[in-house]
């Protein structure tokens, strides 16, 4: 199968680089191991999309990003925050056209004032509903266009490089156990974070960091590995189905929420507002469990207890029926929250044409490292999916433009092997990896947690260890042996860069070693090597 | 049901064949089976203890255990670009 630009994920960042793509004059080849726009983070987003419209307050991107500099703790890339930021309004004025329906007062679309923002900037679709708004609408607009192919249930196993050039890549079509070959002039990572590595995370199954490993073993380099942003009051008890665990966060930005420890005193001095950033707040947290402040199950309190219920019902509608289903009452009880591992900083290090450094392979949206530093201001995860995901578009189809359409050659076949391989049931090891990531290299991180972590990561093979054909048919382990093996190599880059990091910044908090350190305001970059992976600076 | 059938993947048979892509959130919408004969998604019926029967969708394709086919037919890798539906098995 051939085209001119190949997208590898099918969330907000592939959507809209598909669709930037098409418009540019390419054909587009749009793939998702799950269903076309229902697998990613987007999907799930509950939350705000910062832009500085200056519909609530006079604004000016400038101002988006000095604080979107602030929140990321000197590691910014300012370019790449810097288009981030500036290309953020035209996005959501392109997404209010095409009927996203961003929640409006009767003279303009609202904007309310996150954690880590100077004034109001942030837009949300009620109730709740930002994610699936937004996937819906990106659907809409691809489903009108013939230019663009979409496949779902397509695993990419690996990129296909030749003489140092992507060229397309490997997959498997999931359902049926077919092996295939996607020739394409340009291809674009989109495939969005890593946050399935650790036991309590707020993704969907899909982002086990699939894009890092294929960025890392088609040549290309990683930045920033050790920021993953963990968002201090997720969910945490009572059970709650039917509901994203970062649910709070709206709530918290409409009716303010005193967040409590086990001794029901505010510990951040918020006095009801909503203003701690994430990497603060989630510290925070952390430090009265650890002092025996903590609730029942290990978190804080969070409570609108002070909220009346037609003050929640205005706000949130039939979100408050669903709370009810499983028995939560907010007029009566506060519920606990601690931090889940939420979005990754790090990433495919690109330019500002969203361009990596193997030619011809692009990358977009949470894929790409470097525009949060060690630590991503609210409301910035789905302006970035929609920013990044346009420009790799339209730079991915200028290329192609002038590029022929390429052939795989046999001898550089890199898909799956042949080769059977034998092992215990790898869902289990997904689960121990989860297990370990969860313990030693969540927010609060040692050098001795780290080592232990790197040895049991170790244990589960080579980092680069080969992955089997599936059998014929739906193979569900055939789908664990390859997310483990994706999972592992990218857990490593995490572990290896933490342990490097000896200091304290942002979402990378190192209690032996405290405090920010001027000697290490630079990045990390992650590259594998013959030798396994390797670090510079 | 959804968390117990991942526990059962994990802890007893990793080959049984699930779909979902949120785990709780009910955002994806991808964990839809049938359970006692009616159609619910799999993340937000709790389980009791009683006897459940679960089964796949009745009326999409089977292709394997709780898995039907349910992506769009032109977003399918042998893309039909027709809405209809092949009948179940």
């Amino acid at each position: 199968m051939q085209t001119d630009v190949l997208i590898v994920g099918a969330g907000a960042a592939g959507m809209y680089a598909a669709i930037s793509a098409a418009r540019a004059g390419s054909q587009v080849m749009l793939v998702d191991r799950s269903l076309i726009g229902r697998g990613g983070a987007t999907v799930m987003a509950q939350m705000t999309v910062a832009a500085a419209l200056g519909e609530e307050a006079p604004d000016h991107w400038e101002h988006h990003l000095a604080d979107t500099l602030a929140a990321g703790r000197g590691l910014c890339d300012p370019a790449l925050a810097r288009l981030l930021c500036e290309d953020a309004p035209e996005c959501i004025r392109e997404m209010d056209r095409w009927g996203v329906g961003w929640a409006r007062n009767t003279k303009h679309i609202r904007q309310v004032q996150a954690p880590g923002h100077d004034r109001p900037r942030c837009v949300y679709v009620d109730f709740v509903n930002t994610g699936p708004a937004v996937s819906k609408t990106l659907r809409a607009q691809l489903n009108r266009i013939p230019e663009i192919r979409r496949i779902g249930e397509l695993v990419v196993t690996d990129l296909a490089v030749q003489d140092g050039i992507c060229v397309g890549a490997h997959a498997v079509h999931v359902i049926s156990g077919e092996l295939l070959s996607l020739h394409a002039k340009a291809t674009i990572i989109a495939t969005g974070g890593l946050t399935r590595l650790y036991q309590r995370n707020s993704a969907s199954i899909n982002m086990g960091g699939d894009g890092y490993a294929l960025a890392l073993r088609a040549g290309a380099e990683l930045v920033d590995m050790e920021f993953v942003q963990f968002f201090p009051i997720g969910h945490l008890a009572p059970r709650l189905v039917g509901m994203d665990p970062i649910m709070w966060d709206p709530f918290r930005y409409k009716l303010g929420g005193k967040l409590l420890n086990a001794e029901m005193q505010e510990f951040l001095n918020e006095d009801g507002r909503y203003v701690s950033v994430r990497d603060q707040a989630t510290h925070a947290i952390l430090a009265e469990v650890a002092a025996g402040r903590g609730t029942p199950h290990g978190g804080a309190w969070l409570s609108f207890r002070h909220c009346s219920e037609a003050e929640l019902r205005l706000a949130f509608g039939p979100i408050i029926d669903r709370l009810a289903e499983n028995g939560i009452d907010l007029t009566r009880q506060a519920i606990e929250v601690a931090p889940i591992a939420h979005y990754h900083m790090g990433g495919i290090r690109a330019d500002t044409d969203m361009q990596t450094s193997v030619p011809h392979l692009f990358a977009a949206g949470e894929a790409v490292g470097g525009a949060s530093g060690a630590n991503r201001l609210s409301g910035n995860a789905i302006t970035e999916a929609f920013t990044f995901g346009r420009r790799a578009g339209l730079r991915a189809a200028a290329l192609a433009a002038k590029t022929a359409i390429p052939s795989i050659r046999q001898e550089s076949e890199t898909g799956p092997s042949s080769v059977p391989v034998s092992r215990p049931n790898p869902a289990a090891e997904i689960a121990r990896l989860q297990q370990v990531m969860n313990e030693h290299v969540g927010p609060l991180r040692t050098r001795s947690g780290l080592e232990r972590a790197l040895e049991q990561i170790t244990e589960l093979g080579p980092e680069c260890g080969t992955l089997p054909a599936p059998r014929a048919g739906l193979d569900p382990e055939w789908l664990d042996l390859h997310d483990l093996r994706n999972m592992r190599l990218v857990a490593e880059c995490i572990v290896r860069a933490a342990l490097a990091r000896e200091e304290s910044r942002g979402a990378h908090q190192r209690q032996d070693c405290p405090g920010t350190s001027e000697r290490w305001q630079n990045h990390q970059r992650v590259r594998l090597a013959s030798d396994g992976v390797r670090l510079e600076r | 049901m959804l968390d117990a059938l991942r526990w059962i993947r994990i802890h007893r048979d990793p080959s049984l064949a699930i779909r979902f892509s949120c785990i709780n959130a009910n955002a994806c919408k991808e964990c839809m089976i049938s359970v006692d004969g009616k159609t619910v998604y799999a993340c937000t019926t709790r389980l009791t203890e009683n006897e459940m029967a679960l089964e796949p969708l009745p009326n999409k394709t089977l292709i394997k255990d709780l898995v039907t086919e349910i992506a769009p037919p032109d977003e399918r890798l042998k893309a039909t670009g027709s809405s209809a539906e092949p009948a179940g098995e």
